[in-house]
């Protein structure tokens, strides 16, 4: 599942990625046609420094001949006396002057008007071709075309390496689902092949056994020679007496229970010295639980109590029991405090017709034995240690 | 004294420049190999390449058609003073031109790095290599 999506996303980024590749071709086609139209001056901009440094030649040269045509017709104007002054100091031309100025023109001097007219053309001339080229070479407008240009192919470039991987890591993969989805196939097969085996198999043993099943019961009823409804009946009659039986035994059960619980209650309100204890409850485990007077139950309890509450259990099926005979109680007060030794002692007789009682001297001093029991106290004997393997005893 | 030869009338280039005229139209992106040939030129002179006449040249334009203004030769004259055939110096730049720009590497001409380089370089003039009137190849 993981590979498919893979896939998929794979898939996906291919498609944006050629939806990038073909706006950027399309874009790379308008910059080329801006590019083409820019193109034409190009050739200004790669010379377009020494274009400037001959124009600034030809303003010096421009202004050189500028100068010497004007000097020539001002003298040609002063030499026909066309202009009484003299331009610059704006003083009367005499005669004298004048005709120095005729003399100096005719004898060539001063003649170049007409060749520093034309020269004078010829260099405006080439200052317009030169500012017009001039004019037209913008060099940072070209070069931001071409770096527009060659960041879109270089751009162009990526994604069509980008794209290209793509495809071989989707070819790759191709392959690879396809190799397992193969092996997958032929698994599946085998597994179709081997379960219908096991069916048809299943099927001829069902088969088999209901055969099996059929020669028996004619056999049966060939043996019974006719009795099988006779026998069916008695075998029905002892399931029903059974479980009359099971019932019976669930009944008395439960009322076992119930007067156990009573007289085990009974004899634990005589034995223990909490007033706040209501009696004993047997749960679901047959195990005993003390109950509060608020009816809740006590869930925890000291080991003196689990005591008055095993002392209770005994004295209960003790009284509850087909066959009753002495109880033998050894050491039963090492947990308790006086007053529940005193009141155990005291409730000892009501337990069984017989009651043996093993204790130290520490633990129940015979005294009070005697006190409390008085004339049910039937008999006292002394174990007296010899050795390991020998106690002797004796009556007292 | 030898008699100056007459302007040309038509302008061309050699065999071996065809080639590079046509890969440099078309790296240049240039609309047509005029605007190709006047960018080898312009290379030339960028170069220092000094006056001087081509041999071996066909014919491919005609000077009106390739210069129909006069601006051209205009420029020309400006950068070769008193440069009697404007013409044959102008065919000589342009297989100069391309004759510099054919590196025999089978790569087109880098159009585009000159482009650039003549843009970062604005202002600035090779001095060592400025056409010098009167010299010749």
């Amino acid at each position: 599942m993981r590979r498919r999506e893979r896939f998929a996303a794979m898939l996906e980024k291919r498609d944006r990625l050629e939806d990038d590749l073909s706006k950027s071709e399309q874009k790379l086609i308008q910059s080329g046609a801006t590019l083409t139209t820019a193109m034409g001056p190009a050739w200004a901009v790669l010379i377009r420094p020494r274009l400037v440094a001959a124009m600034a030649d030809l303003r010096a040269r421009e202004a050189n001949l500028q100068a010497s045509v004007t000097r020539a017709h001002v003298l040609q104007e002063l030499a026909h006396g066309h202009a009484p002054d003299c331009p610059t100091c704006l003083q009367k031309v005499g005669t004298e002057a004048q005709a120095r100025i005729k003399s100096a023109l005719e004898c060539g001097q001063d003649t170049g008007d007409a060749t520093s007219q034309r020269e004078l053309a010829n260099v405006r001339r080439r200052l317009d071709a030169l500012q017009a080229q001039i004019e037209a070479a913008n060099p940072e407008a070209l070069r931001l075309l071409w770096s527009g240009y060659e960041d879109l192919q270089n751009q162009i470039y990526a994604l069509k390496g980008e794209i290209e991987e793509i495809g071989r890591q989707i070819s790759g993969d191709v392959e690879t689902e396809l190799r397992g989805l193969s092996r997958d196939y032929d698994s599946t097969l085998r597994e179709i092949v081997a379960t219908e085996e096991g069916v048809a198999a299943t099927q001829g043993k069902l088969g088999e056994n209901t055969l099996y099943r059929d020669n028996i019961q004619k056999r049966l009823e060939k043996l019974a020679g006719g009795q099988m409804e006779a026998e069916r009946r008695r075998r029905d009659l002892a399931g029903k007496v059974h479980d009359l039986f099971q019932s019976a035994v669930a009944a008395y059960r439960e009322q076992l229970r119930k007067r156990v619980e009573a007289d085990a209650s009974t004899f634990f309100l005589k034995m223990t010295t909490e007033p706040d204890y209501a009696g004993l409850t047997i749960n679901d485990s047959y195990g005993l639980t003390i109950l509060h007077r608020d009816g809740t139950i006590i869930p925890v309890r000291s080991a003196g109590a689990e005591h008055v509450v095993a002392l209770s259990l005994v004295a209960a099926l003790q009284n509850n029991a087909p066959l009753r005979g002495p109880i033998f109680i050894d050491s039963p007060f090492g947990r308790l405090d006086a007053g529940h030794r005193k009141r155990i002692v005291a409730a000892l007789p009501d337990m069984a017709d017989q009651v043996v009682l093993l204790v130290y001297e520490d633990e129940l001093p015979a005294a009070i034995a005697r006190t409390t029991l008085k004339e049910q106290l039937r008999a006292e004997w002394v174990l007296t240690r010899e050795t390991a393997r020998h106690t002797r005893i004796a009556s007292r | 004294m030898v008699a100056e030869k007459a302007d040309k009338k038509t302008l061309g280039v050699t065999s071996i420049n065809e080639k590079t005229l046509s890969a440099l139209a078309s790296a240049g992106r240039f609309n047509t190999d005029i605007e190709a040939a006047k960018f080898a030129l312009a290379y030339a002179i960028n170069e220092g390449v000094t006056r001087g006449t081509t041999d071996g040249t066909g014919t491919k334009w005609n000077v009106g058609s390739f210069d129909s203004d006069g601006g051209l030769k205009a420029v020309i004259e400006a950068l070769y003073p008193d440069e009697p055939s404007p013409y044959r110096l102008i065919e000589h730049l342009i297989n100069a031109g391309l004759q510099l720009m054919d590196n025999n590497d089978g790569l087109p001409p880098d159009v585009a790095g000159l482009v650039l380089a003549a843009a970062e370089d604005r202002g600035s003039i090779k001095d060592a290599h400025l056409p010098k009137a009167g010299a010749s190849s």
